[in-house]
């Protein structure tokens, strides 16, 4: 602290600018960046939120029409069950995928051997790298009419079933889908606040005779509770995010839409291809701000009970 | 943490043997559930139409392994050697571009006494917890005129905001005394950057670069948004969705059809496989490297306190 206050009190505003140039050169392509393509988009979406969008008049020259995009956004039905469905996937999502990594983690961190421990995190994080294209070409080969699963269903006298088609299967598949992808990856949180757990805690507990489940409840667990607790937080901030619609966009279709159709695909499919832009961006708006309060208010939590947050 | 695996090795007592027994059972499990779809996936690459009509359905590896539905694909026009060639070189440039950028402004922002730092760093966060969304985003590109070009791959995501941050805070945590001595001997911010804090960030440049590449590699969606006339600069994977959903469906997904409607009707389930494969070969390659760092990488950008 004391060398940067020397650093900086040798040099009056003038000399610091002089010696900052280079870098504020440096720094001028990233930020005429994200003024164009972060910030000039925030202001379309706040100028279109409120327009009634034609083609012909573009953005500027299209009529303002009030609130009438956010009526519409809480009124119709169409619209309210694009809510219910991003808010289900998300929970679902959230709450299938809390428990599974932390037990795989413990799992993996009491392994006695450390070369078996070492190859199967090595093998469970591969998932999180394929592109969900990838993901969806497996789950095509297994789940299909003529797929893997539906084979073996023919040979045990069984019937075929239309998993991709059939609306109830639409949830477990993606859902499940996501957890075969991520659940490896996100072990290594927990793993890391593992790992810095104090190994004498353990030899003490070996010492009063504690058994495998004393020690996870009693050494394990507590080590591990704040990232536990940063993790549920986090989790929360997330909640109208987390749907991924890059991965629905893959696995649904019209004969699921009434579960499947989430703000993003809806976006996508209306807005940018039948150029609901108005309406779009009101929807956007709605889910910007929303997201940004979760965020803030989640980080506040985990600060105040987790003692992280992400800045 | 090897010492204590091997102490409490020494002697197991029944519970924790049981206990061993279950999580070696779970784990193994759990690592059948995850190589079983991707072994799967590998063989039927490989299988011939005949061999899978011969011994039913259910099989899985291929007594006599063909590679004819790789050779297939170089067969068809050149549709897939494009395809792999523009995904190559979007992962390239822009990584090369995103990492470049996003360390420059988290440099500027990490120097302690730069005048404007509070404002530019407020500037950039706004950028992480808010966003324009898709449609008001696809119209900047619109109007820049990127759409049906590479780069409307490549500059949309140019500064990636969070790696900003990531840098800003490895950047500050570098030990003030060799920036100190450095600047006692005249070095400017230039040299400082590029001859002194770039060599000794290694680590974070390499686990951010591999991470943005990955990122390039696997990305479909803004290629299938922008890239609408344009076929030749169709990446492999926007390729295999549409391989995917195409054959899925039995009918092109309006506008966005594949480059070559040859290939989409007369591949079989193996070609549209090794293409799957094919598309992951490179991820796999750089798997090793990626392994070496993610564990710092995730840990620098979850928590940092």
């Amino acid at each position: 602290m004391t060398t940067s206050r020397t650093l900086s009190s040798r040099h009056s505003l003038k000399g610091r600018l002089r010696r900052y140039l280079p870098i504020y050169l440096l720094m001028l392509l990233p930020f005429l960046y994200l003024i164009i393509y972060r910030y000039y988009p925030i202001v379309l979406q706040f100028v279109l939120a409120f327009k009634r969008y034609k083609i012909k008049g573009g953005i500027w020259g299209s009529d303002w029409v009030g609130g009438a995009n956010f009526v519409k956004m809480f009124t119709s039905n169409n619209i309210s069950r694009l809510f219910v469905n991003t808010i289900r996937i998300s929970v679902l999502r959230l709450v299938v995928g809390f428990f599974p990594p932390i037990i795989l983690s413990i799992m993996l961190f009491d392994m006695t051997s450390e070369r078996f421990r070492r190859i199967s995190q090595s093998i469970l994080y591969i998932p999180h790298f394929f592109s969900w294209v990838v993901i969806y070409g497996i789950v095509l080969v297994l789940f299909q009419t003529e797929g893997y699963i539906n084979n073996i269903r023919i040979a045990m006298g069984m019937e075929r079933v239309e998993y991709l088609l059939l609306r109830d299967y639409f949830l477990p598949i993606l859902i499940g889908s996501g957890l075969w992808k991520g659940l490896g990856w996100s072990t290594i949180i927990y793993l890391a606040a593992l790992t810095s757990i104090n190994p004498e805690l353990y030899e003490v507990a070996k010492i009063d005779g504690a058994g495998p489940l004393k020690r996870i409840w009693h050494v394990t667990l507590p080590g591990i509770k704040s990232v536990v607790v940063f993790v549920l937080v986090m989790n929360l901030g997330s909640i109208l995010s987390a749907a991924g619609t890059e991965q629905i966009l893959l696995f649904y279709g019209p004969s699921n839409y009434a579960v499947s159709d989430v703000i993003g695909t809806w976006v996508y499919r209306q807005g940018l291809g039948k150029l609901e832009y108005g309406l779009s961006s009101a929807l956007a708006m709605f889910e910007s701000t929303v997201g940004l309060m979760m965020v803030l208010i989640s980080n506040a939590l985990a600060r105040r009970f987790a003692g992280v947050g992400i800045w | 943490m090897r010492a204590k695996k091997k102490r409490r090795g020494v002697r197991l007592t029944a519970a924790e043997k049981a206990y061993q027994t279950v999580i070696y059972t779970l784990v193994g499990l759990l690592l059948l559930i995850s190589l079983f779809p991707l072994v799967y996936v590998v063989c039927l690459s490989f299988t011939s139409q005949q061999e899978l009509y011969a011994r039913g359905p259910l099989m899985v590896v291929p007594y006599q392994p063909t590679l004819r539905a790789y050779r297939q694909i170089l067969g068809y026009s050149n549709a897939y050697s494009t395809a792999f060639g523009v995904s190559a070189l979007r992962t390239g440039v822009g990584t090369l571009l995103t990492t470049a950028m996003s360390m420059f402004l988290g440099y500027g922002l990490s120097r302690k006494d730069i005048p404007g730092k509070r404002v530019l760093l407020f500037l950039v966060m706004v950028t992480v917890l808010y966003g324009g969304g898709l449609i008001p985003t696809f119209m900047v590109v619109q109007q820049t005129g990127l759409l049906d070009t590479f780069w409307s791959m490549v500059i949309p995501g140019l500064v990636n905001s969070w790696n900003v941050l990531v840098f800003k805070q490895f950047f500050s945590n570098l030990p003030e005394e060799i920036e100190e001595a450095a600047y006692i001997d005249g070095c400017g911010e230039t040299r400082m950057l590029f001859g002194i804090v770039m060599p000794m960030s290694l680590p974070v440049l390499a686990a951010l670069s591999l991470f943005a590449a990955v990122g390039h590699w696997n990305a479909w969606f803004d290629a299938m948004i922008y890239i609408q006339s344009q076929k030749q600069w169709i990446p492999l994977q926007l390729l295999l969705h549409n391989l995917f959903v195409d054959a899925n469906l039995g009918f092109s997904t309006g506008g966005i059809e594949v480059f070559d409607i040859e290939a989409v009707t007369s591949s079989s389930t193996s070609v549209r496989m090794a293409v799957t494969v094919i598309s992951t070969v490179p991820i796999l390659c750089v798997y090793p490297f990626l392994q070496k760092y993610f564990v710092k990488g995730v840990y620098v950008g979850a928590v940092k306190g």
